[in-house]
């Protein structure tokens, strides 16, 4: 009967390990306790974060031949590094495969550094198609 | 008193153990039932009694089923290996290929049976959708015989409201057309229309361009009949409820509000895909989708400034869509269940 017991405590483990997709208030609280709100209003990042990746950590697209990763959808093209060899070289300086991970702190870090330069949200394009009006529906 | 002691601390351990056993025993009956649900949804002999009452065509209509949550259309792909092209399921013979354009039911043009009634007697309520037990298209041509070449149907006993074209833009979803036509065929006809299922395969390894191919199906559905009403449905979504009518009203209707990948609510206000219905009148006053709005499909295709092009479609509706569609027609296959229209549709300028 005890012998059973490491196979029980695997089964519960092993679904917690699977891709997250977040539910868009899950995300605002997790972006409010992150300090998200100083870097951008949260309608319009929430808005934007769902058409580009519809919340989920894994998304992974191809948009003219370059990679973007993650739930903010960052590209391998100078944000993030495809090889350990050019994480410096990389803007938010993080090896792109990082951020399809459950543990999304290190997508937030790289978002927050992509806000503070000149075009911030609009970096995204999906900002400025989608998420300039009618935000009463990404409150919270 | 040691006695005494050790009579009194083996008591709390004795039913400690009860109890961990009845828990134990517990767990493995609840496992055993689970296990047993599991093995019913599977085609085994002696659980067919829980099948039989699973999706059935028009006229058994019993007690409305319970909904269950429609399963995400990615554990489906997984569920069957292989995807049958359709040229072997039936083979199509090449005289019959082409169609003439058709004029209605025969016989009946003096005597003009009563409109259908709004809504349809036939309708059952919520349906049961899955995905796990595989469909085949000779079976559903078999469970729907009242079906003419091409997808067509038309009521006997009444005149539908409308006359529907369904326009499905495709490429490489076979399996997911299979159960479309498995649980749409029932559904349109227990909602008394008179339909034609069109297919519209884009042909080649370009990015794929629903817009466009939903434009081609407009104007070549046209071609067969004097469709009134459009409905524009993605391969891959199936309506779970048969009081939600594919037809027209009075303005453009979103049909597919509620998907069960989207939490059952609109994933933002301003969205419109996936099934859609446009009279012949709202679809010209709007000059059908824009043509030149490529991409779109999911994480493998490539993206072409979706965005974009997105924001730019309310300025260029005049000079681009059905006014300006260009296409070549490959082929057109007459299937029982479907018509199929082929098309190349050039690539993103």
């Amino acid at each position: 009967m005890m012998s059973l017991l490491p196979l029980l405590l695997l089964g519960i483990v092993f679904p917690a390990t699977q891709a997250i997709q977040f539910k868009k208030c899950e995300l605002s609280q997790i972006f409010k306790e992150e300090g998200m709100e100083k870097y951008f209003p949260l309608p319009e990042l929430i808005c934007t974060v769902f058409h580009i990746s519809g919340f989920e950590t894994e998304t992974k697209v191809n948009n003219k031949g370059h990679q973007e990763y993650g739930i903010f959808q960052i590209s391998n093209n100078g944000w993030c590094a495809e090889k350990e060899e050019d994480i410096t070289k990389s803007v938010c300086g993080i090896l792109c495969t990082k951020l399809l991970d459950d543990d999304i702190t290190d997508d937030i870090a790289c978002a927050k550094k992509i806000l503070q330069l000149p075009k911030r949200l609009d970096y995204w394009k999906a900002h400025k198609t989608f998420c300039r009006k009618d935000l009463d529906q990404w409150n919270c | 008193m040691k006695e005494q002691l050790l009579g009194s601390m083996a008591m709390p351990g004795k039913s400690l153990q009860k109890a961990c056993r009845l828990l134990v025993v517990f767990c493995a009956l609840h496992l055993l039932v689970t296990l047993f649900y599991y093995l019913s949804g599977r085609d085994f002999d002696v659980l067919q009694l829980f099948s039989k009452h699973q999706q059935s065509q028009e006229g058994r209509s019993s007690a409305p089923m319970t909904m269950t949550e429609v399963a995400r259309e990615a554990p489906a792909t997984s569920a069957a290996a292989v995807l049958e092209k359709p040229a072997r399921d039936q083979a199509p013979l090449p005289e019959e290929a082409t169609e003439t354009t058709e004029t209605g039911p025969p016989g009946k043009v003096e005597l003009l049976p009563p409109s259908c009634p709004d809504p349809s007697p036939l309708l059952v309520g919520p349906l049961n959708v899955e995905f796990v037990r595989p469909v085949n298209l000779e079976s559903i041509a078999k469970d729907n015989p009242k079906l003419r070449k091409g997808g067509r149907f038309t009521p006997e006993d009444c005149t539908a409201l409308q006359k529907v074209a369904i326009i499905i833009p495709f490429r490489n979803r076979d399996e997911h057309l299979r159960y479309w036509l498995y649980y749409l065929h029932p559904f349109l006809q227990r909602q008394q229309l008179d339909y034609g299922i069109y297919v519209i395969n884009q042909d080649g390894d370009e990015t794929f361009n629903r817009a466009k191919l939903l434009n081609i199906g407009f104007q070549e559905a046209l071609k067969e009949y004097d469709y009134d009403c459009f409905v524009f449905s993605d391969v891959d979504l199936i309506p779970m409820d048969d009081r939600n009518t594919y037809k027209c009203f009075e303005q453009p209707r979103h049909l597919s509000v509620s998907m069960d990948k989207f939490g059952f609510s609109l994933p933002y206000n301003q969205y419109f895909g996936g099934v859609s219905a446009l009279s012949k009148e709202q679809f010209l006053k709007i000059n059908g989708f824009p043509n030149n709005y490529w991409g779109w499909g999911g994480e493998d295709d490539d993206i072409y400034n979706r965005f974009d092009r997105i924001a730019h479609t309310r300025q260029t509706m005049n000079s681009d869509g059905l006014n300006s569609l260009k296409y070549q027609l490959l082929e057109i296959q007459k299937y029982p269940l479907y018509t199929k229209i082929t098309v190349d549709i050039g690539s993103p300028s």
